[in-house]
């Protein structure tokens, strides 16, 4: 056709991070011999190709469907379309750079209350400024927050365009039944049945069986694969570094279903296993340091300042050996009926993560924090709490008293805004965290 | 004491003398938001009290317990648990409606424990999957306040519950309907009053007073010449907060907050069996902003508050934002955009629980007031 | 006929005295005052009235008709009415500069964009009042920290081409952040144009979400009209020549209090037709 490629410049912002990092890694000697100790190429390269698959998904006329990072994109990638993470746009965005503080004073500038959850605020200035891609259709599902909510509702007010909503049931507790009752998932598996016929209906694309049975096993060797790692880091010392849970949980919230985020997390894992034989660590490759804390960061990273982790491995010998994020409860899916595939599609929704732990009561949460703590023989848990995240926030005393009094396990607990670095600032975090190390030696 | 009197000083604190009384030799049981079905409380001979802060003007105990970042309403409410105010309830229904809700109840429960806990999860859509749903949860709610308290709520129990309810809805929306005339013969700070008295009290006892009322109001001289206002926001228990808007020189005519309109706008089909009646009532009522769904969402939403704009002849808008409500405020920030597209004026207050910074919330209203003059 | 404004706002009180014209003539103030905010709004009012009776040689008797206004505007016990500073700021900005319609007052605490019409009726507003950045509480707390004084921020800031980013939203965090670059020896005239842009930011947000956003004539009122630093970087972020006002900008909320009151003593003395009775408004979406 001739016409120049429209470029936006929130996603090439990042983009152009993601490349020139893997470009440098690339030049250096072989994945294995650098160590990686703080981000790895090969990761890298998954997202440089999520990334520009949006040009490219463009270039073909392929539909774009927005979704929320609850809903993992096997069934996007299932109808052919093109999967926007929204919240992967939004956060990934304060890993790379500043770029998103204008979007971020955008939105609040138009009317956006400056206490809302700039998980979303970002992507909305972004809007505004007209430097994203306009999806051509929304999927998402009310959980985690009342933030997704109605921002969520925001978003598809401003572009008019079909909108597919989930409802998550809450839960009653029942520590019997293992976070499930008899009526949730078949009442869930109902609404991510109902995708399909929404999908096909507003966009016109083309359902393949077949094509999506595909894509769920590759998707479940990419959990297995991520379930083996989270087991192989309860090994002591940790055979990989704190930043992995960032890695493998982006992998799999942007490109599970394909076969590069399959290849990532077996490479991943088998570099731990490597590690774990050998009963060696990064930390000691690396920095010749011995692992001195445990730590269990209980909440999300802090995205703008993702190298904390590596700086408490540096200074404290404190490896993060799980986070919230990281902790994938979702089981690989039966794959021999469709309505199997659908069922445990409908029960990774249900048990992702940060989605499992807040679409129930507190002890959701807590039970969760407990069986992580023990698993990872943590010596100490961080909850960098984010400004924004009210459903965290109304639990923190509660998680944390209750963490001390059954396992003896402190949490240093703080208000940070996890995407806005003028909030608090890093100086601030971590001189806490230096004075929490320092106190509990 | 005339009625006006009677019903400021049931929304005024709690326990008031109605729960009092009743307590003498019933039961009573808190719940917190419209989309609990009430009826099923009711038809066990248990008072029904909707519960918030009110009346109370400390919030410490719970600032330890959630944070500065989760809305007063919710901290207000569960101080009053903590510093056992709310010890004569016999029981709390906690709902799914919003995040500082939920984890309000979740320390009301884990830190207080109330003596009867019952937890509904309602859906966030309205579909035929969700009103199954919506419709189990009812089921096993009236079957838990049963076995609990070991009675048997029948049918006709239900029935006779949801009359005496739909009548309650009748007299609302009969008061409801004399201020849409020029010259309303009640304030919005008096209405309020009667709205937070009419979920403080036995409703038998409140349609009594609703009739006479009606009977007073029907040849009362009204307030006219006065710009007209709507409240529209999360909620307003506390009838002072209309009284410092209307002083300054405006008469609120109506609005749509879970405290005002919102609680009796639809009724129940007595047509219906019961559950299923209450089911499809409470599910389909005119939504809260938490609903995703086209049939509730943003849009019917908007057009809801078109058709009272149009019926109640608006002059302007006062939105009343919760601090720390996420629902609201993106709720808010489409509406006033919406409202300013149609022309039609319209101020956003943003408030604590409790009644402060009233110096600056006067400011903003009579200048808002001076516009529409 | 003889009325008088009164003005209270959280710094400073104010007080103008004004010989309106009845058919003809022109109107003429008489006198103004200005006083430092008392702890009691009533003696802030108290003081600066008589002062301003003792400049023009009046006693109180000879006032017909007294507005307050202000954020104290309700504490005036000798105010026959009191109207919003919102609105007198409009008004008394409009009297002097009849095509003005977007007025910016940075006050004490508090900071807002006036949308007036064509006669200065009050149409639309935003303000900022949610805490002091961008105000004059703002400006003293940063001049204490600067070791300069309010008069001099102004010319200084004219003087910087660097101005220092200053990150911090809310002003507490704001004056560490100052306090750290004058340790690290940044320029006093660059950290001032810095805190200027800063507050004119933040007017200019206020401006674009008044009704019709950026509309011409713009002026400026209150103490920090004074400040040519903030003016000039509010013109610069407009792109717009702020129109000034002839008489002090810090007394135009307290002159158009006078103009609402010649207006109502006008009705009382039956000189105007009262306000017209309200007709139901009728929506037709």
């Amino acid at each position: 056709m001739g016409e120049a490629e429209k470029r936006y410049p929130m996603w090439d912002t990042i983009i152009g991070y993601v490349d020139r990092m893997a470009e440098l890694f690339s030049t250096m000697m072989s994945a294995e011999e650098t160590g990686e100790q703080v981000v790895n190429a090969q990761f890298l390269e998954i997202l440089s190709k999520y990334l520009n698959g949006l040009y490219k998904a463009e270039a073909e006329g392929k539909t774009k469907l927005m979704y929320n990072f609850c809903i993992p994109p096997e069934i996007v990638y299932a109808l052919d379309a093109y999967p926007m993470c929204q919240e992967a746009g939004s956060v990934l965005l304060s890993v790379v750079g500043k770029a998103h503080l204008k979007y971020i004073d955008l939105a609040e500038e138009n009317g956006i209350t400056p206490e809302q959850c700039n998980a979303q605020k970002v992507w909305i200035g972004a809007i505004m400024a007209n430097e994203i891609s306009p999806p051509d259709g929304i999927v998402y599902a009310s959980q985690p927050c009342d933030s997704t909510n109605i921002l969520y509702q925001v978003i598809q007010n401003m572009y008019k365009i079909p909108t597919y909503t989930m409802d998550v049931p809450y839960w009653s507790y029942d520590p019997k039944s293992l976070f499930y009752d008899e009526r949730t998932v078949p009442y869930f598996k109902e609404q991510v049945k109902g995708v399909i016929p929404w999908a096909e209906k507003n966009f016109g694309l083309k359902y393949d069986p077949e094509r999506f049975k595909e894509i769920m096993l590759l998707s479940n060797k990419a959990r297995e694969a991520c379930l083996e790692i989270n087991e192989l880091m309860t090994a002591t010392p940790a055979p990989l570094p704190s930043m992995t849970t960032f890695s493998t949980y982006v992998s799999l919230t942007t490109s599970a279903g394909t076969q590069e985020c399959v290849d990532y997390l077996e490479w991943t894992r088998d570099k731990a296993a490597d590690m774990v034989k050998r009963k060696t660590s990064p930390l000691q490759e690396m920095y010749q340091k011995e692992e001195q804390f445990r730590v269990v960061w209980i909440y999300i990273p802090i995205f703008w300042d993702i190298l904390m982790y590596d700086w408490m491995e540096r200074k404290f010998g404190a490896v993060t050996v799980m986070d919230l994020m990281g902790y994938n409860l979702a089981q690989p899916v039966d794959t021999s009926s469709e309505e199997k595939i659908f069922e445990g599609l409908a029960r990774t929704i249900l048990d992702i993560p940060m989605g499992a732990q807040s679409r129930g009561p507190a002890e959701y949460y807590l039970d969760y924090l407990l069986h992580i703590v023990k698993k990872y023989k943590a010596d100490c848990a961080i909850y960098g709490g984010h400004m924004g995240c009210k459903h965290s926030w109304g639990v923190a005393s509660l998680l944390k008293e209750e963490l001390y009094k059954r396992t003896g396990v402190p949490t240093l607990l703080f208000e940070v805004d996890t995407i806005d670095p003028r909030q608090v600032s890093s100086r601030e975090v971590r001189k806490k965290i230096k004075m929490f190390f320092k106190e509990m030696l | 004491m005339s009625i006006m009197e009677k019903m400021f000083k049931a929304a005024a604190d709690l326990p008031n003398s109605a729960i009092t009384e009743w307590k003498k030799n019933k039961k009573v049981i808190g719940f917190l938001c419209t989309y609990i079905p009430e009826e099923i409380i009711y038809a066990a001979d248990m008072l029904p009290i909707r519960v918030t802060g009110r009346g109370h003007s400390d919030s410490t105990l719970a600032d330890a317990c959630m944070s500065r970042l989760n809305c007063p309403f919710a901290r207000y409410l569960l101080d009053s648990v903590l510093s056992g105010k709310l010890d004569f309830l016999d029981g709390a229904i906690g709902y799914n409606s919003c995040d500082h809700v939920r984890r309000m109840f979740d320390n009301w429960r884990l830190r207080y424990e109330p003596a009867f806990y019952h937890f509904l999860s309602i859906p966030h859509r309205t579909d035929e999957l969700a009103m199954n749903w919506f419709k189990k949860e009812i089921t096993n709610f009236k079957e838990h306040i049963e076995s609990h308290f070991k009675i048997t709520i029948s049918d006709e129990n239900l029935t006779n519950a949801i009359k005496v309810y739909n009548k309650t809805r009748d007299l609302l929306q009969s008061i409801y309907d004399l201020r849409k005339r020029d010259a309303p013969p009640i304030k919005g700070t008096d209405v309020a009053a009667i709205m937070t008295a009419a979920m403080s009290m036995p409703k038998d006892e409140l349609n009594i007073q609703l009739d006479k009322l009606l009977e007073e109001l029907e040849g009362k001289e009204g307030y006219g010449d006065l710009p007209r206002l709507m409240i529209v926001g999360s909620l307003v228990d506390n009838p002072e907060y209309v009284r410092i808007i209307e002083d300054l020189g405006a008469l609120v005519v109506t609005d749509s907050h879970c405290f005002g309109s919102k609680y009796f706008w639809n009724k129940v089909d007595e047509n219906k069996p019961p559950i299923d009646a209450l089911t499809e009532r409470y599910l389909l009522q005119s939504p809260c902003p938490r609903m995703i769904d086209d049939a509730t969402g943003h849009d019917t939403r908007l057009d809801h508050l078109k058709s009272l704009i149009k019926e109640y002849y608006i002059d302007g808008v006062v939105f009343e934002r919760m601090s720390m409500c996420d629902l609201w405020s993106g709720e808010i920030y489409m509406l006033q955009k919406e409202l300013k597209e149609l022309g039609v004026p319209n101020l956003i207050l943003e408030r604590d629980y409790i009644i402060s910074g009233v110096g600056q919330m006067k400011t903003r209203s009579q200048a808002f007031i001076e516009v529409l003059k | 006929m003889i009325v008088a404004g009164i003005d209270i706002g959280s710094l400073t009180g104010k007080c103008v005295i004004l010989r309106a014209a009845q058919k003809f003539g022109m109107d003429e103030i008489l006198s103004s005052s200005l006083t430092h905010t008392r702890v009691k709004p009533a003696t802030t009012a108290n003081i600066v009235f008589k002062e301003a009776l003792e400049k023009a040689n009046l006693n109180q008797g000879e006032i017909e008709y007294i507005v307050g206004t202000g954020y104290g505007r309700v504490r005036i016990p000798f105010a026959n009415k009191n109207i919003s500073e919102i609105s007198c700021h409009g008004r008394g900005a409009a009297y002097y500069l009849p095509n003005v319609r977007t007025v910016i007052d940075v006050g004490g605490q508090d900071s807002k964009v006036i949308r007036v019409n064509e006669v200065g009726k009050l149409v639309d507003f935003a303000m900022n009042d949610k805490c002091a950045a961008g105000t004059g509480r703002f400006l003293e707390v940063m001049a204490r920290a600067l070791e300069t004084t309010l008069d001099e921020m102004g010319p200084l800031a004219l003087q910087s081409n660097k101005p220092a980013m200053i990150t911090a939203q809310c002003s507490v965090f704001a004056e560490t952040e100052v306090i750290s670059l004058i340790a690290d020896g940044v320029p006093v005239a660059d950290i001032i144009k810095g805190l200027t842009e800063s507050i004119a930011s933040r007017i200019v947000s206020l401006v674009n979400r008044v009704a019709g956003g950026l509309q011409e004539d713009v002026t400026i009122t209150g103490g920090v009209a004074k400040n040519i630093g903030v003016v000039t970087s509010i013109e610069k972020k407009l792109n717009v020549k702020i129109k000034k006002l002839p008489i002090d900008p810090q007394l135009i909320g307290a002159f158009g209090a006078t103009l609402f009151a010649k207006e109502e003593l006008m009705k009382k003395i039956k000189e105007a037709p009262p306000d017209k009775k309200r007709k139901l408004k009728k929506w037709d979406f």
